[in-house]
């Protein structure tokens, strides 16, 4: 075995360059720093969080263009619920309540329209055939009115399902949002307007509310609060991490220096490109904080181990950064492929995330090599006594057992590393692919409650949507075309997870009922009689239904399938049998489009998990191909890539037993982690290629004692940094933070004991004969 | 159905007769149904231009004054209930000439089944909109109400009927007919009750005094609708 060969001209040129910059460049080099991260830091700070949710959604061009036409043809489908449950409900005073409740949010500004119940109208058959008539009659403390309300909603199940629930003590405000400002949010602040109401008129009713702008409004305040509370707690802990490592004040402040500057870099960056904060990319920060520890760590305890009484400590200074620059680059380079990977995602939010993670770790690389010198250049070197651990402390007792272990035991170890990953493949099969909006949030967390509540109480929370129209492109003007679609409604209807379907079947058919003076809803016959029901919903401004369930020119209709809070789990067999059943029944004649936000999330969910491989093997690639230019060995390259791997596989294999869902979230913890669980090989396997002279356990002795300190102390304060996210808001951030600080001290654990006996094992040659 | 029923509301206002004679077309009424010579006095839409569902239009006919409706709309059915609701409302059981009220109303509502039945065979399926014309006709011998079912095209944004399948041509008394112009003029044509009586006394046949009293006396309570 030989050294790593690095090109010596750029080290020597590198050296030069530490020199110079340890001399006269000390000081311009930290005014331009300080200036530099003054300037980001500004843009950083004024970091807002998105108000839409569009870079969440991946960019298939093919559900893109549906969801667009979909906008088109039938507008806004973020409807807002507010759930009244009041004690008195059909009485003159709970209507009365409801009313004003009513009448008051549709003042708001942004609200475009407020259906409930004490605004409802219904067809009623009158002189002249159907009627429009109010729901609730006026006034509310007529005699009568609770009877006949009940009775009306007992006529209309359909209604009732949208407006009341079953056991007719809650009631429903569907609320409709105008249309958003230039920047995604509503004016005025809509959620927080209903709120107000809520607040003031709540009395003995019990107030609830969600939709999809709610979840979009809670989930940016949850992401400033996660931005507010994440870093400072990250920043906390690594601090105190490195004063328990290292003891002395240089061994904080130089660390920290070098976070602080790359967070200020790279979040400028970001904020200077025109971004925002969504629930992936507000893990940025954290994420940055703790991957620029790594690179000073191992500085700073290289510098530790600068003899005593050098004389040029300067040049003692370039030398141990020189002898740790390629290490640490190539450490920076395979920490970035991992996050790079994550470029073959669709989603934007997950590139992005990946792309400036990178950017980060590159930032963090070249601020390390430069300040880290620099700063300690103006610290005198710790005498011995005072060095951290500088005896026989424990951390030297726990290495020295390491050491022994990986060596004299090297096949017991190997083989439970193999016991533990062929687990961990096992538990990986059993890891469920499930994207769940609601049940990201924290039990605790009042959307969640609220929605959990609204769906149990009325018709669901969610709804994918269908366009369905007819492949001649002709109008669905034929009875023929209404009974496809209500046949399709009652496949859909039969499915577990649906609450309700609608459709401009649903309306024409009680149109047609109260025209003809039927009780029950039916379609009509011929063709005349159905587009005398279009004509008749055309001309009444007081129910546009018309032009949320058909397309103006009547060529396409919505097939609104509402169904109740579940995940993409449940949600993609059941549109994979809505879509099945759907061509079966439809046919030929008619085309069937799937769409709706909550499909969007359903097939990136699926897609995510696809695109998960393509990252993971892009990353591992990028890696072995890191690591074999590193050290030339294809023995030495798969000996490196077994410890990398086998985290990863405990990682997956954790989330199938523990039961954590692969998600938005947690679906880049595999790429990610195995960037930087290699780090720990690399600068293993550097040092033990410096520490070998043809006996590997001896080698492995020397390298363990050697490095392990620096390698323990970075994973561990990698391990604690990542555990921050365990107090975010979102699940998928806590799952993702706990994984990857687990996986750090699996990485570890593997570094320690299984790299050394694959060295140990791959030192034995054939014949018996150790090199 | 707010729109449906503005429009019901207004064409039920001038639709709505005082008084019928029921009576087969005579050989006499020919002239007055001819309406080849029409000049139109004054033409509004209703129940707007922007939406309109028909026309009213006061017309000269000879020595005839005809107070014309053409209906064009998909909402017959809902119009004519609506015509039938205000008739009933103005001439009560109590009331002087409410048999010749219920007569109308149920020429009118059979008209509109006729005109359903035909709809429904129609060739053209293109045009959903169904078509009736009534007219209010006084003359100085005949005050009758004609029903018909017309042929329309439009003419400079104007409809103008190319030819019409009478239906039912009703004799009524001279004082409901007369009453009725006056109404529809003041609902349908946009006139004040002055600029009315200034367009159409000078046009309407006298009257004995009897009835002028009674058309008076009517006006004069706002039959409004």
């Amino acid at each position: 075995m030989t050294s790593p060969e690095p090109d010596r001209g750029a080290l020597s040129g590198l050296e030069s360059f530490l020199a110079w910059l340890l001399g006269r460049g000390r000081y311009p080099y930290l005014a331009l720093l300080l200036l530099a991260t003054a300037g980001f830091s500004i843009f950083a700070l004024r970091i807002g969080a998105e108000a839409e949710t569009g870079s969440m959604v991946s960019r298939d061009k093919e559900q893109a263009r549906s969801y667009a036409a979909f906008r088109s043809a039938f507008g806004n489908d973020e409807e807002v619920v507010l759930s009244v449950t009041h004690p008195r409900l059909f009485t003159p005073e709970g209507l009365r309540y409801l009313d004003g409740l009513t009448k008051e949010i549709g003042t708001l500004e942004g609200v475009l329209r407020v259906y409930s119940l004490t605004n409802a109208r219904h067809a009623v058959n009158g002189p002249a055939g159907a009627e429009s008539e109010p729901l609730v009659p006026r006034p509310l403390d007529a005699p009568g009115v609770s009877r006949r309300v009940l009775s009306a909603l007992d006529d209309n199940p359909k209604l009732a399902g949208l407006l009341v629930s079953r056991d007719r003590r809650t009631a429903g405000i569907t609320i409709e949002a105008g249309e958003r400002t230039g920047d995604g949010a509503f004016p005025g602040d809509l959620t927080e307007a209903i709120r107000g109401v809520m607040a003031r008129r709540a009395g003995d009713a019990e107030l609830h509310l969600s939709g999809i702008s709610v979840q979009k409004h809670d989930v940016a305040e949850f992401v400033r609060r996660d931005k507010a509370l994440l870093v400072p707690l990250s920043m906390l802990v690594l601090a105190g991490m490195l004063a328990v490592t290292f003891r002395s004040v240089a061994g904080v402040l130089v660390p920290m220096a070098v976070k602080i500057v790359t967070l200020a870099w790279t979040m400028g960056a970001y904020a200077l490109s025109g971004y925002r904060l969504n629930p992936i990319t507000a893990l940025l920060p954290p994420l940055i904080v703790i991957l620029s520890i790594s690179t000073s760590v191992h500085l700073y305890d290289g510098w530790l181990h600068i003899p005593e009484g050098e004389g040029d400590r300067a040049r003692a200074i370039v030398r141990e950064t020189r002898r740790l620059f390629v290490p640490s680059l190539y450490t920076a380079l395979t920490t970035a492929f991992g996050l790079l990977s994550l470029a073959a995602s669709d989603v934007p939010a997950v590139r992005r995330f990946g792309a400036f993670g990178a950017v980060g770790v590159f930032i963090s690389f070249a601020v390390s090599v430069t300040l880290v010198p620099v700063a300690l250049s103006f610290f005198p070197p710790l005498r011995r006594e005072r060095m951290p651990h500088g005896g026989n402390g424990p951390p030297k007792r726990f290495l020295r057992a390491a050491s022994r272990l990986s060596t004299e035991r090297y096949r017991t170890v190997l083989a439970v590393a193999l016991v533990l990953s062929l687990a961990g493949v096992a538990g990986i099969a059993r890891v469920r692919n499930n994207t769940d909006l609601v049940r990201f949030l924290k039990p605790g967390a009042p959307l969640y409650r609220d929605t959990l509540f609204i769906d149990r109480n009325l018709a669901g929370v969610y709804a994918l949507e269908f366009m369905v129209s007819r492949a001649d492109g002709l109008p669905l003007t034929s009875p023929e075309d209404l009974r496809a679609l209500a046949a399709f409604q009652g496949m859909a209807s039969a499915q577990g997870a649906v609450a309700e379907t609608y459709s401009i079947a649903d309306v024409i058919g009680m149109i047609h009922a109260a025209e003809t003076g039927g009780k029950s809803p039916r379609l009509p016959e011929n063709e005349d009689d159905l587009l005398y029901g279009y004509d008749l919903l055309k001309a009444d401004p007081e129910q546009p239904f018309l032009s949320k369930l058909v397309k103006g020119d009547l060529t396409v209709a919505r097939v609104s399938v509402r169904i109740h809070a579940i995940g993409t789990a449940e949600a993609a067999p059941l549109v994979r049998t809505l879509l099945t059943g759907g061509k079966r029944i439809l046919g030929e004649r008619y085309a069937l489009v799937p769409t709706g936000s909550f499909y969007q999330v359903t097939q990136d969910s699926n897609r995510l998990v696809r695109r998960q491989g393509a990252s993971i093997a892009l990353s591992l690639a990028a890696i072995v191909l890191a690591i074999h230019l590193l050290f030339r060995s294809p023995a030495v390259t798969v000996a490196a890539l077994v410890p990398a791997l086998v985290p990863v596989l405990l990682a997956g294999g954790f989330m199938g037993y523990a039961g954590i869902d692969l998600s938005t979230g947690t679906a880049m913890v595999a790429p990610v982690i195995l960037g930087l669980v290699v780090d720990n090989t690399i600068h293993y396997v550097a040092r033990y290629r410096q520490e070998y002279r043809g006996d590997a356990r001896e080698a492995v002795g020397r390298t363990t004692m050697g490095a392990g300190r620096a390698l323990t102390a970075s994973s561990l304060i990698l391990a604690l940094g990542f555990g921050v996210g365990g107090f975010g808001s979102f699940k998928p951030t806590v799952h993702f933070s706990l994984l990857a600080g687990g996986t750090m001290l699996a990485a570890l654990a593997c570094a320690l004991l299984i790299l050394p006996a694959c060295l140990v094992l791959s030192d034995r040659p054939a014949d018996g004969v150790r090199r | 159905m707010r729109t449906r029923a503005l429009a019901a509301l207004v064409l039920a206002a001038f639709c709505n007769p005082a008084g019928a004679a029921e009576g087969k077309p005579q050989a006499a009424w020919v002239r007055l149904l001819d309406g080849s010579r029409d000049e139109v006095v004054r033409a509004e839409f209703v129940p707007s231009a922007e939406q309109p569902v028909g026309e009213v239009r006061l017309v000269r006919r000879g020595d005839a004054v005809v107070m014309q409706t053409v209906l064009r709309t998909k909402f017959l059915k809902r119009v004519v209930a609506e015509i039938r609701k205000k008739e009933m409302a103005a001439w009560p059981r109590d009331r002087q000439g409410h048999g010749d009220a219920v007569k109308y109303v149920d020429a009118v509502l059979a008209a509109q089944g006729g005109i359903q039945e035909r709809f429904r065979r129609r060739e053209d399926r293109g045009d959903r909109r169904q078509k009736m014309l009534i007219e209010f006709i006084l003359s100085r011998r005949a005050s009758i109400v004609a029903i018909a079912e017309p042929e329309i095209t439009e003419e400079g944004g104007r409809m103008r009927v190319v030819s019409k399948r009478p239906i039912a041509v009703l004799e009524l008394s001279r004082a409901y007919v007369r009453g009725n112009i006056y109404e529809i003029a003041w609902d349908a044509l946009g006139l004040d009750r002055k600029e009315s009586r200034d367009i159409l006394e000078p046009m309407l046949p006298p009257e004995s005094p009897a009835e002028a009293e009674s058309s008076e006396t009517e006006r004069g309570q706002g039959i409004s609708r």
